[in-house]
């Protein structure tokens, strides 16, 4: 019997494994294409010689910098984490006044690209810059990516369980410290990855807020002394840190569970009562909506009004917004196809080898775009598709394909994996199966992610420089050739367009956001 | 001793009522079922109770402290109320010895209090380092009963804790947390929507409508002597006699008002030799031990209602039978 009971056992794992094998080939595909820039990467460490390397590496420069990427990081990704978490419990649980208005205001600063920001305040208070002006320009422009999953997963916790916390005799402030906080893990821990991630890739704003950072100094090396193997080194660097963050991320999210247990009825939660701090807990709120939103504003108005009728040059800027347009949308679609598979099997079937592959999903979004395009273009140079939309948009997928995983992953693990089960019993195959169940289900959390995607796409600026075709020129592109030239009025219309282009997507991504949780 | 008073509560969400004026007595010791079909306030009054929110009107008072009236509401978390949640509600993010020992105190011993929780809700010591979501639901319900247990409070609310269980499940949990509470002396106030969960686990009920106490006693009274028509439906097969009717089952007295029978007090026999009142078997619905049959009285205006009866040598569809009414009919309000 109880071989009997083993066998059946080992043949449904092996009916499990074949049943998955295609997705599998679809992740390693994704995952092998993702690879590219750092093979080649490898291969410029391989074939520059290992007294070269040495020599590129082993340098008090790298030193300086990995300090400046780690110190960076450091006060970046605790600050963030903590300020996310407060200001979404004040906005989505307390009786903040005008909470909802609030946490609109928390996730807009996402339509003002990175740049901007750093345009903003570098115009307006040159005093700020360096390492605090780094982190707090970083805080600033990616704020929203640790917000909005803390806050969405605020509002789908099981308020049974607060009110049993209470009923247990934990006051409030402790239900909150002891119950609510300890499940926001998983959310803080995917949002912290993004915003971590982020700053190790940004290249614009840390160029604004002088401080050297590796993804500066890449570009640097590359643009101003052409030095290809500097570059890729330094890059290879970077992806040892990517990999670190990365595993410091699966080591904080461990392997406790944060769905529901039950499927108990929800009700809609009271909120806490901030008493005498209702007012004062405002000034957080207002202080972050001031600096990233106020500021932007106030220095893109400054310049409208300086530049006037002027700067509106509709022949440059027309041309400029449909191909951002363009490369915007049919690159979110691309990308998450992409992420279809890897994130499926993270949910569904997850293992040594689909955790290895997801490794080689994000580490891209990690690179400064100039990497990714300095490896495009090396590999390109010789074939059909060298400089043309194709390989720009491939290079896209690759940055942006960790921000398609997260929020797929995330969405999937919603949808129970019984339903799929229940579809194959009633005849589906396995994919139409997860096509009609899951896939439908993950649909909303499909096109939040494709915004977020869309949205990074129509602010990129570094590998859009690099690998535009003949004649492509981007909102982001044209922007940051005025603002090299310090030509800072020129640039507000694109910085306005861009902001204008993506403030729908934010509004989408909050609703949609809003709309799974409920 | 009654331990509970609620006088006249009252809480409306919006234009909602979901209790409109509510009182009620529990007694000390006691285990109090409030039952009531979803939407009749039940769950509401429970919460009430709980502090989790406040009353619009009315008062709440336990033992000698007023929980809530004009004046203001004591928070959930100075009560002192013990409260399992209709799925247990259990901490996600801790293992089961933490959830136990979650509302303890720094100063208890905490080892040797989830060891006797676990002792005392029937689960193996080992468990105390599992995770919530490797216990079956049932495993879960102990847990959360052995956690607000841990804090020995003076009472013990259960929202539907037994309804997200298998009925097999169901009832030997049930048997357990009533054994569990009386040992722990703990008065206990528990929601249903399972007229039958009522019955058998409390020793006192009430029942709920449109947010308000339509009748509360002890199980036999909601059973045998019920209000009206919809209260004795709703706690089991009743067969309603009106005026007319009445007299269809032989020599009962006719009044004005309605009269309730439960279908056990008409004894059926196959053959109609020696039974008052001939009837006749309009369908028959097998259904294991007992059949279903559904009767039809020979006398006009005839009546017709559902009987129980041994599988083994049941009537068939056409036969005539009589039928013997043993016990008083109760007269319904209006």
């Amino acid at each position: 019997m109880a071989t009997a009971y083993t066998e059946q056992q080992s043949g449904a794992r092996l009916r499990f494994r074949l049943r998955v094998a295609p997705v599998t080939a679809a992740a390693l595909v994704v995952a092998a294409l993702s690879l590219i820039p750092v093979l080649f990467i490898l291969y410029v460490a391989l074939s520059s010689g290992w007294d070269t390397v040495v020599q590129l590496v082993f340098r008090p420069k790298v030193g300086e910098l990995i300090v400046n990427t780690v110190v960076l990081e450091a006060l970046g990704v605790p600050i963030a984490s903590v300020l996310a978490v407060v200001i979404a419990i004040l906005t989505e649980r307390t009786n903040l006044p005008g909470a909802r208005a609030w946490s609109w205001l928390m996730v807009a600063p996402l339509a003002v690209p990175a740049f901007v920001h750093s345009y903003a305040w570098n115009s307006l208070f040159p005093q700020v810059h360096g390492l605090w002006g780094a982190v707090l320009l970083s805080i600033l422009a990616y704020l929203p990516f640790l917000y909005l999953p803390v806050a969405a997963q605020l509002r789908r916790l099981d308020p049974a369980l607060e009110d049993t916390a209470a009923s247990l005799g934990l006051s409030p402030f402790k239900v909150v410290w002891r119950v609510v906080i300890p499940q926001l893990r998983l959310a803080v821990c995917g949002g912290a990855l993004l915003f971590g991630l982020h700053m190790m890739a940004e290249y614009g704003l840390f160029v604004l807020m002088r401080f050297d950072t590796f993804a500066t100094a890449i570009v640097d090396q590359f643009q101003s002394v052409y030095n290809g193997p500097a570059a890729n080194l330094l890059g290879g660097v970077l992806v040892l840190l990517c990999l670190l963050m990365l595993g410091l991320e699966s080591l904080a999210r461990g392997r406790a569970r944060y769905a529901r247990i039950g499927s108990g009825a929800a009700r809609v939660t009271k909120p806490y009562d901030l008493g005498r701090l209702r007012i004062p807990a405002l000034l957080l709120p207002a202080l972050l909506a001031v600096f990233a939103l106020g500021v932007p504003a106030l220095t893109l108005s400054r310049w409208m009004i300086l530049g006037g009728a002027r700067i509106w040059r509709l022949d440059y800027i027309l041309p400029a917004l449909t191909q951002t347009l363009m490369l915007a949308v049919v690159g979110a679609i691309l990308t998450t196809i992409a992420a279809i598979p890897i994130a499926w099997l993270s949910v569904r079937a997850p293992s040594r080898l689909q955790a290895l592959m997801e490794a080689g999903h994000y580490y891209t979004g990690a690179l400064p775009g100039v990497i990714i395009a300095l490896a495009l273009v090396t590999i390109t140079v010789r074939m059909p598709i060298y400089q043309t939309v194709a390989t720009l948009l491939f290079a896209y997928v690759l940055m942006f394909l960790p921000r398609a995983v997260v929020g797929l992953r995330a969405s999937i693990a919603q949808s129970p994996v019984e339903l799929e089960r229940a579809a194959t019993s009633l005849g589906r195959s396995p994919f139409k199966a997860v096509a009609a169940t899951t896939m439908r289900l993950a649909a909303p959390g499909a096109a939040a992610s494709a915004a977020l995607v869309a949205l990074g796409i129509a602010n990129e600026l570094t590998g859009t420089l690099m690998l535009s075709p003949n004649g492509t020129r981007t909102l982001a592109t044209r922007f940051w050739a005025y603002t090299a030239e310090l030509d800072f009025a020129s640039a507000a219309p694109y910085a306005v367009l861009m902001v204008v282009l993506s403030a729908p997507l934010v509004v989408l991504l909050r609703t949609r956001a809003e709309r799974i949780s409920s | 001793m009654t331990c509970l008073f609620l006088r006249n509560v009252a809480k409306t969400y919006g234009e909602v009522v979901a209790a409109a004026d509510v009182s009620l007595d529990v007694a000390a010791g006691s285990r109090t079922a409030i039952v009531g079909p979803s939407g009749s306030g039940k769950t509401t009054l429970l919460r009430l109770i709980a502090g989790f929110e406040s009353p619009d009107r009315g008062s709440i008072i336990l033992g000698a402290d007023t929980l809530a009236d004009g004046n203001g509401s004591i928070p959930a978390h100075r009560r002192g109320i013990g409260y399992v949640a209709q799925e247990g509600a259990l901490f996600p993010h801790l293992t089961v010895a933490e959830n136990i020992a979650f509302g303890l105190g720094r100063g208890d011993d905490r080892e040797a209090a989830v060891h006797a929780l676990l002792d005392l809700v029937g689960l193996p010591r080992s468990m105390a380092t599992r995770r919530p979501h490797e216990l079956s639901g049932g495993q879960q319900q102990r847990v959360a009963l052995a956690r607000a247990l841990a804090r020995r409070p003076r009472l013990m609310l259960l929202d539907e804790p037994f309804s997200a269980l298998d009925t097999g499940l169901r009832e030997g949990l049930r048997d357990l947390v009533a054994d569990v509470l009386s040992k722990a002396g703990v008065t206990t106030l528990f929601v249903t929507h399972d007229q039958s969960e009522a019955l058998s686990f409390a020793d006192h009920v009430a029942l709920m409508r449109d947010g308000v106490i339509v009748q509360s006693g002890s199980p036999e009274d909601l059973y045998f002597r019920p209000r009206d028509a919809e209260t004795a439906r709703f706690f089991g097969e009743a067969i309603v006699l009106d005026g007319d009717s009445a007299g269809a089952l032989g020599a009962l007295d006719a009044t004005n008002a309605a009269l309730m029978l439960r279908p056990e007090q008409v004894e059926l026999s196959p053959e109609l030799n020696g039974s008052p009142i001939a009837a006749r078997v309009l369908s028959r619905t097998f259904r294991g031990p007992t059949c279903r049959l559904l009767i039809e009285t020979a006398k006009v205006p005839s009546l017709q209602f559902k009987l129980d009866y041994p599988s083994v040598d049941a009537p068939e569809v056409g036969d005539i039978v009589g039928l013997t009414v043993t016990g008083k009919p109760h007269p319904l309000l209006g």
